[in-house]
């Protein structure tokens, strides 16, 4: 955290009301989001309460377990659940373009859960789906491993900075706002939407009361509230129980009505909390580069896609020896692109990293547009110096690569000197990119006395590391007496037992 | 100079009977040790969650029934058949060799369910297994006991577990789930905590009969539900960091006379509750006493602490920046408060001398965003 | 006075050179009687690690192999090149690099070593050293030993990019220094044996029984004065022992103080005793605050105004102190920028020469007399990061003479209030050092030290 944001927060704390923390939302926003809000019982290993899905405001699906320890409702739950998902992901699987390799569909989805543990409730069910069998004992529907898989892909993907296939809201609202509380009360989706757009006619604080009182705003899930557990859940499960048992299909349906009735109590106030806040988001203009991060969710959507056409096989349980270097490699490589493309896009991210000494702008004082060198192979380049005169902090040293969102694409410098002057610092680079091929550069490709720049570091271009192939882990990596302990479907798969079924 | 201690916390608790430490004040020890409100309402045995509720900020620890049952259910079914479940995990999954089992239940003795008769029994069959005599392997709820402050505090581990390699092993059943070999960290870690006080404990009970404490292993037994599936698995948990850094903090608990003597003579927290057990102590009095100790608080004590709300409220109305969290409160050096910030920021203040670097980068912050906001930021 | 107090002494060791040629011989006689397809030396902070490198890579050379050498950045690969090179003039040593790169002046002027981009440029070579990074690049070519130095800095994944290369390999590093990390926050791989994010030893030995693992026993870096206190705080479970006595080295000034009474007075308790601990007024800080960093310039300034002759082993005589045998260690980079244009300030002519970076950057190297900004130093809480034992023995073991520490009063109470909380994990074993307690044993030490700023 840099004191610029720092300052946001105490801003915010100070006037009562959320402070943009960015321009810019920097993440894709589908046109056609679809929302769902997974709630689970507690103490139970990922159970299944209910969930409530759909694609607009208007027409959310709530899907109840009536028994959540009951096998055979939990997968009828997933297979109701996992044929709206698939009918989701499937409508975008249409629209196809390119020509072979290059092939790729055009829009990929885009689910959205309230908070993180949104999130983890998906990855659980996603676990809980994707190795089980759709026939022999306990088969399930054809469409829970499926769903499994898919959601499996969707939670992998969701590790990957800048991706916007599967998002959590407060994450998305805390990228752009800052509030006046902690890191942990802006998971609280009703805190965080408490200083954001509080209710009409209260006051942040009131909204932030009532957002920690459950009887006023239920808790977003996956978990229930304690006292509704106690108070109105447990009587009646208990009730439906009694019904079953007694096979009275009256009271059965009364029972199943008056369930439907309290969990639609307590998941609609976040379903619409969730509609607010992507249409708060909808407002902040989309951040340039977000495009291009949207395209590389789209191969990635199109890849897995074709992989599943071809019949893979489900996610491992646990990542092999050189699945975990490449996925390693590839996480630090997304999450370095994305935070420059963020200072690249956003006046304020930079902002952020120049009070920090991670970049800088300022006023050119002096060029040298005329300046040449002669490189290794005898040919005489422009090579233009030009110092800026900055208020900024300047951390960076000699020979810093450098990027400007303020100059043409392609523009590249690198740092010749930094010496400071006074309260402020001059800064001298060279610039060695983006003047087009000829001897003198192009017209506007270098900044003139007067002009106002930017320049942040180049996160550069790193080839992509070389691994073993994947099913020849080398010895360092790999036990002799190792006997594909993980296979890739578990041979219990389907015989996983159950058990505790009152 | 117990005593004076002792009768100073007791008149901190007032009417109220004495709390003792349990697992969740063991865990806060751990998490917020220097906080001196904390401190002394644990020492004190005062009811905290009472406190809080009677000043309006009761806390937000309440327990679904189905946690409860399930947690319940579970340690049943590990448990039943003289511990088949549990030895089938610690043979199989955890390959461990028991030689032979002897299961001894600690639970109520002939009928008598008050701890320190359960105590001492516990340390009568538990002493006999270390010296090798009695054919005990698994204990069922042992009852432990370890000194905090002067004060007795009864413990009482799910089952300990005798030679495995020949060393006790505690073992805690839980009923959050191991999903391909990895649990909840935040949910690991308190089952540690809770271990490392059983282990202390344990080690104190053989210590005293001269047995050293490598008796008894710092490695827990942690069974818990495998994947989805209700079928019991297991993991060892490394508790070393933890129980050197509970015995620490525990060997400092004796400095709460320090505390006290700081506090003005006739503080007191009593509720002062009626013959119906309502308090009647006016909210407002009690608030005053509360406010008259220092507090540390930060947003994590909302996971841990039944005083949290009460300690956020006088936060957030000093205007400290403890309410913002460690992270930005980091960013601003001695700075405490965000009237201090803002004004510092804004050039509305003067900085101290001590001041003066913090607020040279406060007032460069504010000309960017002052900057960022003039060309037109989302406001 | 040197000596430290209060720790036991090692088990009778009659005499350092012996214990250390014993390891040394014990390692070479593993690496030649072919059973193990790795050999892993955990050295302590200046155990002989590059003289061990240097001279395993000879003696395989001399059994007819074509070793390869491994090290985690050019200056590491240049510093063995150089001495590889010095010590066995009769071994052609090849240097992998990338483009761009240009040969240190010292490197430049050997004769028996061959600069070169791709293994074809090398053909000649006997032995063949590069970065971790250039290593990757190169395919289709396999050794039959690699040396990798510093291996408990690289990272499993990067172990899993060379390996393809050499059939056996001498693994040797220091395991109490700074683990590998990455940015990237992922409990994923948390338990795995081949967890990515893990150094590269590790990884190995979880999945390879009966790897010979051995020690070297011998500081010959550290005084006296710091080895046990350092192999007491950062390596509980394997003990070494300085290998100069008490009498071996020494620091004195080459002129009287005057006027600068506090910085003078640090200075002579470090120069007497080994350690100091310069403590400022007790006061909450940005870890950029200026008077904490301004500090640590102006001793490294006014020991180079002063002037002082170090006596060791290498220079009975004496020597005088140059600004490269100064060094500033920091953990933060930010710090690092500041404490240069602090130095700067002090107006000493010699101080641009003093080195100043962040303990990452400054593992695997050595210096006389080493000024630690303390990483606790006026925070109000202790993160990880801070508590991070590898990176005060990083600091705190650089020093062949002197360890100055510059910290504001206030660490024990902050010490207090943050007990280490890292989070634990099922079947994963805690790490030690636990750098609570190592901070609390490097507290106590500094405390006998203390000089009030």
């Amino acid at each position: 955290m840099s004191t610029l944001s720092a300052l946001a927060h105490v801003q915010a704390m100070e006037s009562m009301q959320a402070v943009p923390l960015t321009e810019f939302r920097h993440r894709h926003l589908s046109a056609r989001p679809l929302v769902i809000i997974p709630l689970a019982m507690a103490g139970e290993a990922g159970a299944p309460l209910a969930a409530m899905v759909g694609s607009a405001k208007r027409n959310g699906t709530l899907l109840v377990v009536a028994q959540p320890r009951n096998r055979d409702q939990r997968f009828a739950f997933a297979a109701g659940l996992g044929r709206i998902v698939m009918d989701y992901i499937d409508s975008f699987r249409q629209d196809r373009r390119g020509e072979g390799e290059r092939s790729r569909y055009t829009d990929a989805p885009q689910i959205l859960v309230p908070n993180p543990g949104g999130l983890k409730a998906l990855a659980d069910l996603g676990r809980m789906c994707r190795f089980r069998s759709t026939s022999g004992p306990y088969a399930v529907p054809d469409v829970v491993p499926e769903f499994g898989m898919w959601l499996t892909f969707l939670v992998d993907k969701a590790e990957q900075a800048g991706t916007s296939m599967l998002l959590p809201v407060t994450g998305m609202l805390t990228e752009h706002w800052a509030t006046g509380q902690s890191t942990l009360e802006d998971q609280n989706l009703a805190s965080l939407m408490a200083w954001i757009a509080p209710p009409s006619g209260l006051s942040v604080d009131q909204a932030m009361a009532d957002a920690e009182n459950p009887d006023v705003c239920p808790p977003a899930g996956p978990s229930t509230s304690p006292e509704f557990d106690n108070r109105d859940l447990a009587p009646a499960i208990r009730k439906f129980d009694t019904a079953h048992k007694l096979g009275d299909p009256h009271a059965l349906s009364a029972a199943e009505t008056e369930l439907r009735e309290l969990i639609a109590g307590q998941i609609q106030p976040t379903w619409r909390m969730v509609w607010q806040a992507i249409s708060l988001l909808r407002s902040v203009p989309e951040a340039p580069r977000s495009a291009k991060r949207f395209e590389g969710d789209c191969k990635a959507f199109t890849d897995y896609s074709n992989y599943r056409d071809s019949g893979g096989l489900p996610q491992r349980k646990r990542d092999t020896a050189i699945g975990a270097a490449r996925r390693l490699s590839f996480l630090e490589r997304a999450l370095a692109e994305f935070e420059s493309d963020m200072a690249f896009d956003d006046r304020f991210v930079l902002a952020d990293r120049r009070s920090a000494g991670e970049a800088f702008s300022g006023t050119v004082v002096e060029a040298e547009p005329g300046r040449t060198v002669t490189t290794d192979k005898n040919r005489r380049v422009p090579r233009p110096r030009v110092t800026v005169r900055t208020e900024d902090p300047v951390r960076l040293a000699a020979d810093t690569k450098l990027i400007s969102p303020s100059m043409l694409a392609g523009h590249k410098a690198v740092i010749v000197s930094v010496l400071p002057d006074g309260d402020t610092a001059r800064v001298t680079v060279e610039i060695t990119g983006g003047m087009g091929r000829g001897r003198v550069p192009k017209q506007g490709t270098v900044p003139e006395p007067g002009q106002y720049v930017a320049y942040l570091p180049d996160p550069g271009w790193r080839p992509a590391p070389q691994f073993p192939a994947s099913d020849a882990a080398p010895w360092t990596h790999s036990a002799a007496d190792e006997v594909g302990t993980d296979s890739a479907v578990p041979e219990d798969a389907a015989a996983e037992e159950w058990g505790n079924e009152e | 100079m117990r005593e004076p201690v002792d009768d100073r916390l007791a008149a901190l608790r007032g009417s109220a009977k004495r709390l003792d430490y349990n697992a969740r004040s063991l865990a806060a020890l751990e998490n917020n040790p220097r906080c001196t409100l904390r401190a002394l309402l644990d020492a004190s045995g005062s009811d905290k969650a009472a406190i809080a509720t009677h000043v309006g900020h009761p806390p937000a620890f309440g327990q679904s029934s189905f946690a409860i049952t399930r947690g319940n259910a579970f340690e049943a079914m590990v448990k039943a058949n003289g511990c088949a479940e549990l030895l089938r995990v610690l043979r199989e999954t955890l390959e461990l060799t028991l030689p032979e089992v002897g299961y001894e239940d600690l639970n109520d003795v002939g009928g008598d369910g008050r701890s320190k008769e359960r105590h001492e029994r516990t340390e009568e069959v538990l002493l006999r297994a270390a010296r090798g005599e009695g054919d005990g392997t698994l204990f069922d709820h042992p009852m432990l006991c370890l000194q905090i402050g002067g004060h007795k505090a009864y413990l009482e581990p799910d089952l300990v577990a005798f030679r495995i390699d020949g060393r006790f092993h505690v073992v805690e059943i839980k009923s959050f789930p191991i999903i391909d070999e990895q649990a909840a960290p935040a949910q690991v870690r308190a089952a540690t905590t809770q271990a490392s006080a059983y282990i202390i404990a344990l080690r104190d009970l053989l210590g005293r009969a001269g047995i050293g404490e490598e008796a008894v292993s710092d490695t827990i037994v942690l069974v818990a539900p495998k994947d989805f599936t209700n079928r019991p698995t297991g993991a060892f948990v490394d508790a070393r960091k933890q129980v050197a850094a509970l015995t620490r903090q525990l060997s400092r608990i004796e400095r709460v006379g320090d505390l006290v003597d700081l506090l003005p003579e006739d503080l007191t927290f009593d509720l002062a509750r009626d013959s119906e057990d309502r308090p009647r102590r006016p909210a407002e009095e009690l608030n005053e006493a509360l406010d008259q100790v220092l507090v540390t608080y930060r947003p994590d004590c909302l996971n841990h602490c039944e005083m949290a709300f009460y300690c956020r409220s006088r936060a957030r109305a000093e205007a400290s920046l403890d309410v913002l969290g460690p992270v930005v409160r980091d960013q601003f050096g001695g700075i405490d408060t965000t009237t201090m910030v803002m004004g510092l920021a804004r050039g509305e203040l003067t900085p101290s001398e001590d001041q003066m670097e913090m607020a040279a980068a406060l007032r460069h912050a504010a000309r960017l965003r002052a900057e960022l906001e003039d060309l037109g930021g989302a406001a | 006075m040197r000596n430290d107090t209060g720790t036991t002494p090692e088990p009778a060791v009659p005499d350092p050179a012996t214990a250390a040629a014993a390891a040394t011989e014990a390692i070479l006689a593993n690496m030649a009687d072919g059973r193990h397809r790795a050999v892993v030396v955990d050295s302590p902070p200046g155990a002989g690690k590059s003289t061990l490198v240097v001279r395993a890579a000879q003696e395989l050379t001399e059994g007819g192999e074509r070793p390869i050498i491994v090290a985690q950045t050019n200056n590491q690969v240049d510093d063995l090149v150089v001495r590889l090179a010095r010590e066995h003039p009769g071994i052609a040593v090849g240097r992998l690099s990338a483009t761009g790169y240009t040969p240190s002046p010292a490197l430049g002027a050997l004769t028996n070593t061959t600069v070169g981009r791709t293994l074809a440029d090398l053909a000649g070579c006997r032995i063949i050293v590069a970065t971790a990074a250039k290593w990757a690049t190169v395919r289709d070519a396999t050794f039959g030993w690699a040396i990798l130095d510093e291996a408990y800095q690289m990272r499993s994944d990067m172990l899993l990019q060379i390996v393809e290369r050499f059939d056996r390999g001498l693994f040797v590093g220091d395991p109490g220094q700074l683990d590998p990390f990455t940015i990237v926050g992922t409990e994923r791989w948390i338990g795995l044996p081949h967890d990515p994010t893990q150094n590269g030893v590790s990884v190995m030995l979880e999945h390879n029984q009966n790897i010979p693992v051995h020690r070297l026993p011998v500081s010959w870096r550290l005084p006296s004065s710091a080895a046990p206190t350092i192999s007491r705080a950062f390596y509980p479970f394997t003990h070494f022992t300085a290998g100069t006595g008490e009498d071996t080295r020494a620091l004195e000034f080459r002129t009287a103080g005057f006027a600068r009474t506090d910085l003078d007075e640090t200075l002579a308790q470090a120069f007497t005793t080994g350690w100091a601990l310069h403590e400022l007024r007790r006061r909450h800080v940005p870890r950029t605050d200026t008077e904490t960093l301004q500090t640590a310039a102006d001793l490294a300034g006014r020991l180079l105004d002063r002037g002082a002759v170090a006596t060791c082993e290498r220079h009975h005589g004496g020597r005088p102190l140059e600004p490269g045998d100064i060094a500033i260690g920091v953990a933060h980079r930010d710090q690092a920028d500041l404490v240069r244009a602090a130095l700067a300030r002090t107006g000493s002519p010699g101080a641009p020469g003093v080195a100043v970076d962040t303990a990452n950057r400054l593992q695997g190297r050595e210096f006389e007399v080493v000024i630690v900004v303390h990483p606790l130093s006026g925070r109000r809480d202790a993160t990880a990061f801070h508590l991070e034992a590898g990176r005060l023995c990083v600091l705190a073991s650089r020093h062949r003479q002197a360890c100055i520490v510059v910290a504001r009063e206030g660490i024990a109470d902050l010490l207090d209030s943050h007990p280490s909380t890292d989070p634990v994990h099922l079947s994963v074993r805690a790490k030690f050092p636990d750098g609570w307690e190592a901070n609390q044993i490097m507290l106590d030490k500094l405390a006998q030290h203390r000089v009030a700023a």
